[in-house]
């Protein structure tokens, strides 16, 4: 039978009373790579700040690995790693002491944490600049730092906000792959993304997100068959807008044409 | 007549490349994003309430300050002094607070490919810049302005001539660091230009300190000169220039005013004129060069080259989240340079008395017998409690607090080691090499069993202080938390106010050096006493850092 890592009842987020997650409920399995999608403004980033530990819901509960987030929050973190979407990194540091910097927070032993750092960071070729600081990383560089500090105390469960942004093209198919096999390992991926065809390849299951509820949750397939799409992309637009995307776009472009005339 | 008179700015400010309806949009909304821009979580605060404490508390200094001196010092002097005073403050606040008014890559990506000329640019930041300057300024200068209408020698006139030169002198001053920005962007890229600002503001912290000390030194004998012939030399610099001025708009003429005061409103001309004029045409230029030019790529030390200096760590810190405080707060001391700017100036502290105290000969051993109180020596161990008061101010914020999410995702169970490591690191990255470098020091003049022993005093009674100012500690994890504007100075000034404990802490060495018996068994008592305060510290930085995880911690978030 194969365990249930993540489970989640009625989670909902109030902020002044405007409701940004709206009495979500889901259960995701070891092993599994789930995509949670949704328009800007959804309430993706406040779930997976709940679901992390960052933020505190206002109804509702979380269990991960069986363990309930609001009651023993240390205990889910040490299962858990996370990559933000907009998470900076100490720039005075270099990759090097980032990581360690990380790894002594998850108390990893100062071997193990040595040797994964260099192992990590060999594979994201970044081996011959881990002495350097991280303000003079590009973008794709610290983001190759950031999901190397997710990893790096082997977490259960992975929490991943926009993770390919900023990589080149090579790190993606990595990282892509990481994913598969990560997963094919027994860990349990939370994929959190705008780009509907990588979700669309990478994950197992998909759950669509609009105005803080779930407005979807299957397969692809399971998806396509529902909604007698061809695609995510069209099955996303079906579920999450109201109005015809051509036809707003036509509007949007003669109106901007006749205001300039 | 109002309608005429903003019609008659548009044209001029057209005529100088400044286009007024960005100008005005640009300025109200960098102002409203100053004041909208609140500090991370609770205990921080907001652009507003740090301007306002800060007025309040300069306000105060300068009305003490004015209390003291209105009644004995002529109305030269006595401009001179605040002028003197207000100028350097403006300076070093711009300096220190200011240098991403005016040099903001950043901005420069969100507005850099809009349709706005370098001057209106340009301009938008001065401005923006100058209304801080004015609130300060008038802060500054407001109560010596109206006490000095009652000096003896000044008429009733005084406050409403003082008042308006003091601004344009806050301004002036305020350019000179404007313009300063303005050579160094010429010249360097954006990382080193961080650096040399730095270092600027280091040497400037210093000069402003030790300048202070020699002013101070040299007001008895200006005192008794003539009301020109005395004062000449101190016509030479620019506070002089504009207290020239305030004599002359008493209608006191002097050959020396006209000439000094003239000479002021000149260069006041030409800074605004030639200077700005020249750097808001290419401001534009530069900001985009900063833009794209790529970070100096550092090499640190690679960690096989601190083997000795790692092994001492793991003796001395011994949990995990312990040694990655320790660790991480140790790098940024060594290179974060909002820290180093704010902490290192202190440094100077015990040089500039050091040096004092060879021009006055004063340099006596506190162990030995002696007529003459050896105070110098003694004031160079508050060096230890000066650097403490900063630093605690200082450790909440950085330019990098963005990374801070790490802090709240890391299963940190027992928040009091976090901050055991952070008090650690600063005890022994700052405090012991500065103790030991103070006792290698005064080896020169002392016995070096006496400046050892003095020095390991001050290091115990900075121990001390250290639990004391951390237990007034706001919470917060290190370095997590976004600087606002003024802040920081807001914090310092605070910092300055708990100069009794300074007064204490003198007392006690006091007692401590006139009783040598005493010292060891002393020594031992406030070294424990120093342990269970830092301590307790520790468990009450946690709790309240706990707190404000678990209250509000969605404000942050959003």
């Amino acid at each position: 039978m194969v365990e249930t890592v993540i489970q989640v009842d009625n989670l909902t987020k109030r902020y002044d009373g405007v409701l940004a997650v709206d009495r979500i409920s889901f259960t995701i399995a070891q092993g599994e790579i789930v995509g949670y999608l949704g328009p800007n403004g959804a309430g993706k980033s406040t779930t997976v700040k709940m679901l992390t530990g960052v933020l505190r819901p206002t109804e509702g509960s979380i269990l991960i690995d069986g363990l309930d987030l609001l009651k023993a929050p240390i205990e889910v973190k040490r299962r858990i790693g996370y990559v933000p979407e907009t998470g900076g990194v100490y720039e005075s540091l270099t990759a090097y002491e980032y990581l360690q910097l990380v790894g002594r927070l998850y108390h990893l032993p100062e071997e193990l944490l040595e040797h994964r750092i260099e192992e990590f960071l060999r594979m994201f070729g970044l081996d011959g600049v881990m002495h350097e600081r991280l303000s003079s990383y590009s973008k794709g560089m610290k983001q190759k730092v950031l999901i190397s500090a997710a990893l790096l105390h082997n977490p259960k469960v992975l929490f991943l906000d926009e993770p390919l942004t900023g990589l080149d093209a090579h790190s993606a198919l990595l990282l892509k792959e990481l994913i598969r096999r990560l997963a094919a390992e027994g860990k349990t991926i939370f994929y959190c993304s705008h780009i509907l065809d990588v979700v669309e390849r990478t994950c197992t299951r998909v759950i669509i997100l609009h105005k803080g509820r779930i407005v979807a949750d299957g397969s692809v397939e399971q998806l396509k068959e529902l909604t007698r799409q061809g695609t995510l992309e069209d099955i996303f637009k079906q579920l999450t807008y109201s109005a015809n995307i051509e036809e707003l776009a036509q509007a949007f472009a003669r109106s901007i044409v006749e205001m300039s005339a | 007549m109002s309608r005429w008179l903003l019609t008659l700015a548009e044209r001029a400010a057209r005529r100088v490349g400044i286009d007024p309806h960005q100008y005005w949009h640009l300025l109200r909304i960098s102002l409203v994003l100053d004041f909208r821009r609140q500090s991370a979580v609770s205990s921080g605060q907001s652009t507003q309430s740090a301007l306002l404490m800060t007025c309040l508390v300069f306000g105060i200094f300068s009305l003490v300050l004015a209390l003291f001196t209105f009644r004995t010092l002529n109305t030269f002097l006595y401009s001179f002094m605040f002028l003197a005073y207000s100028m350097v403050m403006v300076a070093f606040i711009v300096l220190s607070e200011f240098g991403a008014t005016i040099i903001s890559p950043d901005d420069y990506e969100i507005l850099g490919h809009r349709p706005i000329a370098s001057r209106t640019y340009f301009a938008v930041k001065l401005s923006n810049l100058l209304f801080y300057v004015l609130v300060i300024g008038s802060a500054l200068n407001i109560f010596p302005g109206l006490l000095g209408a009652f000096s003896e020698s000044a008429d009733r006139l005084f406050p409403f001539i003082y008042f308006p030169v003091a601004l344009v002198a806050c301004l002036f001053s305020a350019m000179v660091v404007v313009l300063l920005y303005g050579a160094l962007l010429r010249v360097v890229n954006y990382e080193r230009f961080k650096d040399v600002l730095v270092y600027i503001q280091v040497v400037f912290s210093f000069f402003a300190f030790f300048g202070y000390q020699v002013l101070l030194r040299m007001m008895p004998y200006l005192e008794q000169g003539q009301p020109s012939g005395g004062h000449r030399v101190l016509l030479i610099a620019p506070p002089g220039w504009f207290a020239g001025l305030v004599q002359l708009g008493l209608g006191q003429w002097a050959r020396d005013y006209a000439l000094w005061a003239g000479w002021g409103v000149l260069m006041t001309g030409l800074l605004v004129g030639a200077g700005l004029r020249s750097f808001s045409l290419e401001y534009s230029f530069h900001l985009a060069r900063l833009r794209t030019a790529t970070a100096e790529r550092r090499r640190s030390r690679s960690p096989s080259g601190a083997r000795i200096a790692r092994a001492l760590e793991r003796v001395l810190v011994r949990s995990s989240e312990e040694r990655a405080a320790f660790f991480f707060v140790r790098q940024m001391l060594r290179r974060n340079r909002t820290l180093k700017l704010r902490l290192y100036p202190a440094l100077g502290f015990p040089i500039a008395f050091l040096v004092l105290g060879i021009m006055e000969k004063s340099m006596g051993d506190p162990f030995l017998p002696s007529k003459r109180f050896p105070s110098v020596a003694l004031f160079m161990v508050l060096v230890g409690p000066l650097l403490i008061l900063n630093f605690q101010a200082l450790l909440p914020y950085s330019e990098e607090h963005a990374a801070g999410w790490l802090f709240r995702v890391a299963p940190v169970r027992d928040l009091t080691r976090v901050f055991a490591g952070v008090r650690k690191a600063f005890l022994i990255s700052i405090l012991l090499p500065l103790f030991l470098l103070m006792g290698l020091l005064l080896s020169w003049f002392w016995t070096p069993a006496h400046a050892f022993c003095h020095a390991a005093i001050g290091f115990i009674l900075s121990y001390l202080f250290l639990g004391v100012a951390l237990l007034f500690y706001r919470g917060g994890f290190p370095f997590s938390q976004e600087p606002a504007k003024m802040t920081q100075t807001q914090q310092m000034t605070l910092a300055f106010l708990s100069m009794p404990l300074f007064g204490a802490l003198f007392f006690l060495m006091y007692v401590l050096y006139r009783h040598p018996g005493w010292l060891a068994a002393a020594a031992i008592v406030l070294l424990l006493l120093g342990w269970g305060l830092n301590r307790a510290a520790d468990r009450k930085a946690a709790r309240v850092t706990r707190r404000q995880l678990e209250e509000t911690l969605f404000t942050e978030i959003e």
